[in-house]
């Protein structure tokens, strides 16, 4: 068998066990297994666990349990409720401003968490039902946390951009720095969007008044508060704000790299949550401990598996062919472009980013900065691919956890929901395409 | 059918004169094999460590499920102690003496460590490094007092906290950065890694190996050896002499990164020190009473090694 | 036989749970190693050359012992598509495939790590720095961890075949 031949069965085994719904590691797994046993010579089963513990002897890794144990224990606080309360205190009177509030928590806690669904979950747990009794359409209610909650890994700290720059060997700490534009960005426009349609709904409701229809329609409904009751939510941002800060110092003023970092913040996050909520007792301490090991191991299960599963492609000289192939393509660099982002897309229809990043990113990098691409830049567009995954369905994490915060909500009205937000991100990238400045201004910025 | 010889490094791909040698080492040896033998061996190289992780790749070997890399031996210190020689702070003191050691008793003992392990030293290769640093250079023991360093090695990590440096392990993806931000003052590494790394915008002084260096780094080109018994006589003999053809060739394009690290760095507005004797001789009585001592101490046969690595003139 | 599945897996799963909570210890562990990391190279100008192989091995023992409990909970994410297609009876045989060829891989994996584990153990393999741990460590930690995973899966199957009908609909709220 060729080298096509052998790779084109290798992507149908894989797909045939991913689809199976086996959990994704050991579908990656079994599928190297196997080629490993029947393509290879034996020798290479009996290094797996050497291959293995080469791959995790790796210091950044590190960084991910680390931000997702501050992620956890943050969520496990009333922090979030925090977040959304102040911020929508002091957005009143704008249309949508309970959206919008939303929106302006989800991106506080990104800051703060380097993963989506937590983020997702966090401010989704309180922000969903708040925004139903005021009026909110269950499909703008739902998809808005959906999209919301994605910037969990445009902002940093990031899971995504750390397994990116771990591959590609870009710097940790200039992918974060490149994704903070884009991400307030997209939270800007995500909240813009939050105004149109609260605006237009609002009209429409009025329209249906002015008809006599008064039972009919709902509209979003914002309430005032004094400046008194504005100023007094404040302190209870103060730890938040003070941690951000810490990360941020630390991060670009030179404290450490990017896993003595998240353990600054770990450890930070842990004893905000201690003294500042109370969170000591020994159930809630062990909730957040168990929620973060399930997390952290699923993540690392995959990227171990994938490890593997990538191996195998480049010992069979799967990668290097289809990397070949493909920058051997005769296209212009915007074609290319378009169709790696097309390639995303449907990928991120059926797996998490994680899997994505490790399996797909050798192979199209190559190209990528033979068309003169900027890999920074990349890691950044490439993340806001992996955002819009996370909401596509079938298979998308963050409708996941809407599904098991709102479960009375049907599938189609979060469908309906979070369209205009995948379009929102779909116009991002391109947008980035023709300004890629909005990445790479602030980490050469830095830089220099 | 051609037999196929897979062949892994860690150092970045591509052609042309500027690419890394180490990667054009490769492809040179490949190359002149095949032609040679007349196809019966074929090569895939990967470089970039985009088949095993370096510190995989002698033990991919050792089973045989890769056939040949290029490595800094030392990498496999903590498996096979003797091979920390190879990275032993000041105890190489030019390229053509470490050329010398292929000959020497040495040469000998350490060839025969690495094939009682599965492995074959096909070409002998030593490259120099040197220190980049941001406050002030590096170029005597007392240079390094409390300064924040990244040695690279066990034993140059020795040496260096023997010098009262802060010793600050970092992976070297991240040297950059470090050094940008301050996590890092200075960063000791071989010549071609300190001009890859490009770490002249961020570093204000270098000290280069042009005349005398603490650090030489043995990383030859191996081959499995159940890879080199499998081939006939005839292809062993070809094998063995396009290695050692390609020494020369190792040792004049290192000694061209020594050099053009002195001048990308002054270029950018770095600036360029050399070794002198007396600096070198500090370095290597500093390096005599630790990282020689520890070695001595705590390797079978450690002192005999490092005598008969000193007594190659 | 159904009353020493429930037995044995009960105590597996409390087990795994207390191997979750130690792992997620450790990692706090790594948490307070880096701040003090950092709090001594910028005050006191202690080398921690150790430093970073301690926080990797603590993070593989992380990721290797809260394997099992993750497993248990059915927190390894995958792709469900078929689920809303077939009926209750073809799914839980879908899942007895999965959870089978699941254990194949981590016991595969797990009996090399043993054996790299006794070799490391044998031969005094240490890593190559300064501080040079034994390797042993984290081979054990894996192959451990892998076993117990297996048999966590051996305990569902087991499971999946003693309740038939109780379709098991695995969890899905984490990842990122
Ligand atoms: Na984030
Ligand atoms: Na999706």
């Amino acid at each position: 068998m060729g080298t096509l031949e052998i790779g084109l069965l290798y992507l149908g085994v894989t797909l045939i066990l991913l689809f199976s719904g086996m959990p994704i590691a050991f579908a990656l797994g079994a599928s190297a297994l196997g080629f490993m046993y029947f393509f290879m010579p034996a020798m290479n089963l009996e290094l797996l666990a050497e291959t293995l513990y080469g791959e995790l002897d790796n210091f950044t890794l590190l960084t991910i349990p680390l931000f997702i144990i501050m992620g956890a224990a943050i969520g496990k606080t009333r922090a979030a409720v925090d977040l959304y309360e102040s911020a929508y205190r002091w957005m009143h009177k704008m249309p949508g401003s309970l959206g919008v509030a939303n929106v302006i928590g989800c991106t506080v806690f990104a800051a703060l968490c380097g993963s989506s669904p937590a983020t997702c979950a966090a401010i989704g747990g309180m922000g969903i039902p708040e925004m139903r009794k005021r009026g909110y359409s269950d499909a703008l209610s739902t998809g808005l946390i959906a999209a919301g909650g994605t910037l969990g890994i445009l902002i940093p700290p990031s899971i995504t951009l750390i397994i990116y720059g771990l591959i590609t060997e870009q710097s940790i700490g200039k992918l974060f720095l490149a994704g903070v534009i884009p991400g307030l960005l997209l939270a800007l426009l995500f909240a813009a969007y939050v105004v149109y349609s609260a605006t237009r709904q609002i009209r429409r409701a009025d329209a249906a008044v002015a008809a006599g229809e008064t039972d009919a329609v709902i509209a979003p409904m914002a309430e005032t508060y004094s400046w008194r009751e504005r100023l007094e939510v404040l302190p209870r941002l103060l730890p938040f704000v003070i941690l951000i800060v810490v990360i941020m110092y630390a991060m670009y003023g030179g404290l450490g790299t990017p896993s003595e970092i998240a353990g600054i913040g770990a450890f930070g996050a842990m004893l905000l949550v201690a003294l500042v909520y109370k969170c000591y007792r020994w159930m809630d301490v062990r909730a957040i401990f168990l929620g973060a090991a399930k997390e952290s191991c699923m993540i690392m299960m995959i990227i171990a598996m994938a490890f593997l599963f990538t191996y195998v492609m480049s010992y069979l000289r799967i990668t290097q062919s289809a990397a070949e192939w493909m920058a051997a393509l005769e296209m212009s660099k915007w074609a290319y472009l378009f169709w790696v982002n097309v390639l995303l897309l449907v990928l991120g229809c059926f797996l998490p980013p994680v899997a994505i990043i490790l399996m797909v990113t050798p192979m199209i990098l190559p190209g990528i900065i033979a068309n003169g691409f900027d890999p920074i830049w990349f890691g950044i567009v490439l993340t806001i691919n992996m955002e819009l995954g996370l909401i596509t369905p079938p298979v998308g994490l963050n409708l996941f956890v809407i599904k098991g915060i709102s479960p009375e909500t049907r599938n189609s009205e979060i469908l309906r929901g979070v369209i205009p937000f995948i379009l929102i991100m779909i116009g991002f990238i391109a947008l980035l395409a023709v300004f890629p400045e909005i990445v790479t201004w602030l980490p050469n910025k830095i830089g220099s | 059918a051609p037999k196929v010889i897979k062949i892994s490094h860690q150092f970045p791909g591509g052609d042309g004169p500027e690419a890394d040698f180490r990667h054009r080492l490769a492809v040179k040896f490949a190359q002149e094999v095949e032609k040679r033998t007349n196809g019966e061996l074929k090569f895939q190289i990967y470089p970039s460590a985009s088949l095993v992780k370096p510190t995989g790749q002698f033990s991919a070997m050792q089973t045989g499920a890769l056939d040949m890399t290029v490595l800094p031996l030392a990498y496999e210190g903590g498996k096979i102690p003797e091979t920390n020689l190879g990275l032993m702070p000041a105890l190489v003191t030019s390229y053509e003496q470490g050329l010398r050691w292929k000959t020497a008793p040495i040469g000998k003992a350490l060839s025969d460590v690495v094939e009682g392990k599965g492995v074959k030293i096909i070409t002998w290769v030593w490259q120099a490094g040197g220190v980049a640093s941001k406050e002030k250079a590096i170029v005597e023991p007392s240079d390094a007092k409390g300064i924040k360093i990244r040695g690279g090695s066990k034993d140059m990590d020795l040496m260096l906290k023997g010098a009262g440096g802060s010793i600050t392990n970092i992976p070297s993806s991240e040297i950059y950065n470090a050094m940008q931000t301050g996590v890092l003052d200075a960063a000791v590494t071989s010549s071609t890694s300190l001009l890859s790394f490009r770490l002249y915008e961020v570093a204000k002084h270098v000290t280069t190996a042009r005349k005398n260096t603490f650090w030489f780094m043995f990383e030859p080109l191996l081959m499995a050896k159940s890879t080199y018994d499998s081939l006939t006589p005839a292809q062993q003999k070809i094998v063995t002499e396009v290695g050692a053809d390609l020494e020369k060739f190792a040792m004049e394009e290192s000694k061209k990164d020594d050099v053009r690290l002195g001048e990308v760095y002054a270029k950018n507005g770095a600036q360029a020190s050399d070794m002198d004797d007396a600096a070198f001789a500090k370095w290597r009585e500093l390096a005599k009473q630790t990282s020689w001592k520890n070695f001595a101490e705590k390797v079978k046969n450690g002192q005999q090694l490092l005598d008969m690595a000193q007594a190659v003139k | 036989m159904n009353k020493l599945i429930q037995v044995f897996g009960g105590g597996l799963r409390c087990f795994n749970r207390w191997m979750a909570i130690i792992a997620a210890m450790l990692i706090v562990i790594a948490a307070v190693a880096l701040v003090y990391e950092v709090i001594t190279r910028y005050y006191v100008k202690i080398a921690n050359d150790w430093m970073i192989e301690f926080c990797v091995y603590l993070l593989i023992a992380a990721t290797f012992l809260a394997a099992a409990y993750t497993q248990a909970e059915r927190g390894h994410v995958g792709i469900e598509v078929l689920d809303e297609v077939m009926s209750p009876k073809w799914n839980r045989i879908r899942l007895m495939i999965g959870d089978a060829l699941s254990a194949v891989v981590v016991f595969v994996v797990a009996h090399n790590a043993w054996h790299y584990s006794w070799d490391a153990y044998q031969q005094g393999w240490t890593t190559s720095s300064t501080w040079a741990p034994p390797l042993w460590i984290p081979y054990f930690l894996m192959a451990f961890g892998l076993s117990t995973t297996g048999l966590q899966m051996i305990v569902q199957i087991l499971e999946t075949l003693a309740v038939r009908g109780a379709h098991e609909k695995p969890q899905n709220l984490t990842g990122a």
